[in-house]
């Protein structure tokens, strides 16, 4: 497992080992990376640069905090795009879904060998 | 005793960072929640939390916007306000200080750096609570010894604007004379232990009386107490020896020049000074010229000489505050209409 992808330990060390607690974290991230990812591609459509970058911003945070390095990188590349150039943004924005498709497959090992149980669909 | 909880407004669009908030603090403190800036400072207005977190972006106003609108308002402006960003950049968390912030805290939140700075925020804020009450506290003794002989009370104000003026002009530090101009108020305390009858007295005091009036300084002294902290020390020191006398013809010890401590020496002028210009029930207010000859006459024999040329060189601010705090705009004060001393 890539911990630069999920570092499930990382996220033990900073929350601690509370399975509820962190069982909302994980879900609450998701939910997160789930809601933003349709509203990246309706500000694309719309050309709106300064949309794009706060809701990069925000995939950044919500990456840091689950303790996925890799996504809030690619988050940070698309945060810090100035000007709408589409087949970059786009690019990054494959970068950005693979990314976290990638997390949500780790996620869903990590927290079934764990024993933990959250609460959305789609893991 | 039913300790209230501090109460703490957490500003975050992100679920994520409510959730880690909440169980961070949701244990110590009363907590509020809003997503957005709008709600932020409706919250703030209606709840007055003790401390605010607040993320800078968000949908809507963002972070510095609230914070810019709570510090201008009067209402809101005390709280202080924590950010909480992802954004690692020195030019935004400078705006954010100068917005009026006290810390920033980078995301992602952990909650142990985010409880130990809650922590702290709510203690230097304790403090300041502390430290004001403090300050009315010995502000309102002052205006209580006042209160026996000059209905007013405005005395004690200007005296003690007139001392940290002075206190300025001779090289003391901003700290050294706030320290003066918060302890000034008490140098009367000791007429607290003086009869009505001969404080109030309309007439000359006749030798008995007098020498029970001189007894004031020992008195305000013995009611300050002695004291390791340096205002209730200073206020001791300046109720002991604002009757000194430069030349030792002053009471209670008929201590001589620098054996009066300067605060004494600096409250001795301030006093003087205010009262010969202020009209008292058993006397007509002298004129500022006569009250400057008097200072010029008694440089040497009541006040020190080295201070009064600096007293007279600072006359315009002096006036200014004479102005400001002239009787006939204040009237009888009040117990609810006493000014804050700032």
């Amino acid at each position: 497992m890539n911990r630069n992808q999920f570092d499930f330990n990382e996220l033990q060390t900073v929350y601690g080992n509370d399975p509820e607690f962190l069982s909302e974290i994980i879900s609450a991230g998701i939910k997160t990376f789930d809601s933003v990812l349709p509203d990246l591609n309706q500000e694309i459509e719309k050309q709106n640069i300064e949309s794009i970058s706060a809701l990069a911003h925000k995939l950044k945070g919500t990456a840091l905090t689950l303790c996925c390095k890799n996504l809030a990188i690619v988050s940070m590349e698309l945060e810090s795009m100035s000007n709408f150039v589409l087949i970059e943004i786009t690019d990054c924005i494959e970068k950005i879904q693979k990314e976290i498709m990638e997390v949500k497959k780790i996620i869903a090992t990590v927290i079934a060998k764990e024993g933990i149980i959250i609460g959305v669909s789609g893991i | 005793l039913i300790q209230k909880k501090n109460t703490i407004l957490i500003v975050d669009d992100e679920p994520i960072n409510q959730l880690i908030l909440k169980e961070t603090l949701k244990e110590h403190y009363e907590l509020f929640f809003a997503n957005e800036g709008k709600s932020a400072i409706e919250s703030a207005k209606q709840n007055f939390p003790d401390i605010i977190l607040l993320d800078v972006m968000m949908p809507g106003m963002s972070g510095h916007e609230v914070c810019s609108f709570l510090k201008t308002n009067p209402t809101t402006s005390h709280i202080p306000i924590i950010f909480i960003t992802a954004m690692a950049d020195v030019k935004q968390e400078t705006l954010g200080f100068s917005l009026g912030a006290v810390d920033y805290i980078t995301k992602p939140i952990r909650p142990a750096i985010v409880a130990a700075r809650v922590k702290t925020h709510l203690s230097l804020v304790r403090a300041e609570e502390l430290k004001k009450t403090r300050l009315q506290i010995i502000q309102s003794l002052g205006f209580a010894a006042e209160y026996k002989d000059n209905e007013t009370g405005l005395h004690v104000i200007r005296m003690s604007h007139y001392a940290k003026i002075l206190s300025l002009a001779l090289g003391y530090s901003e700290d050294a004379a706030d320290l003066i101009f918060t302890a000034a108020p008490m140098h009367d305390i000791g007429k607290i232990g003086i009869p009505d009858s001969i404080l109030l007295k309309q007439g000359k005091l006749d030798e008995e009386e007098w020498t029970v009036m001189k007894r004031h300084p020992l008195i305000g002294a013995e009611i300050i107490g002695e004291h390791s902290d340096d205002l209730l020390r200073t206020a001791r020191e300046i109720s002991l020896t604002h009757h000194e006398k430069w030349d030792g013809s002053g009471y209670p010890y008929g201590l001589q020049k620098e054996d009066i401590c300067a605060e004494g020496r600096i409250i001795a002028i301030a006093d003087v000074f205010d009262a010969l210009t202020t009209e008292r029930p058993y006397k007509k207010s002298w004129s500022n010229k006569d009250a400057i000859q008097l200072l010029i006459d008694e440089s040497g024999k009541h006040f020190d000489p080295n201070f009064v040329p600096v007293f007279l060189e600072q006359m315009p601010a002096i006036l200014e505050v004479k102005e400001k705090w002239k009787e006939k705009n204040y009237g009888t004060i009040t117990k609810t209409s006493i000014p804050a001393i700032e």
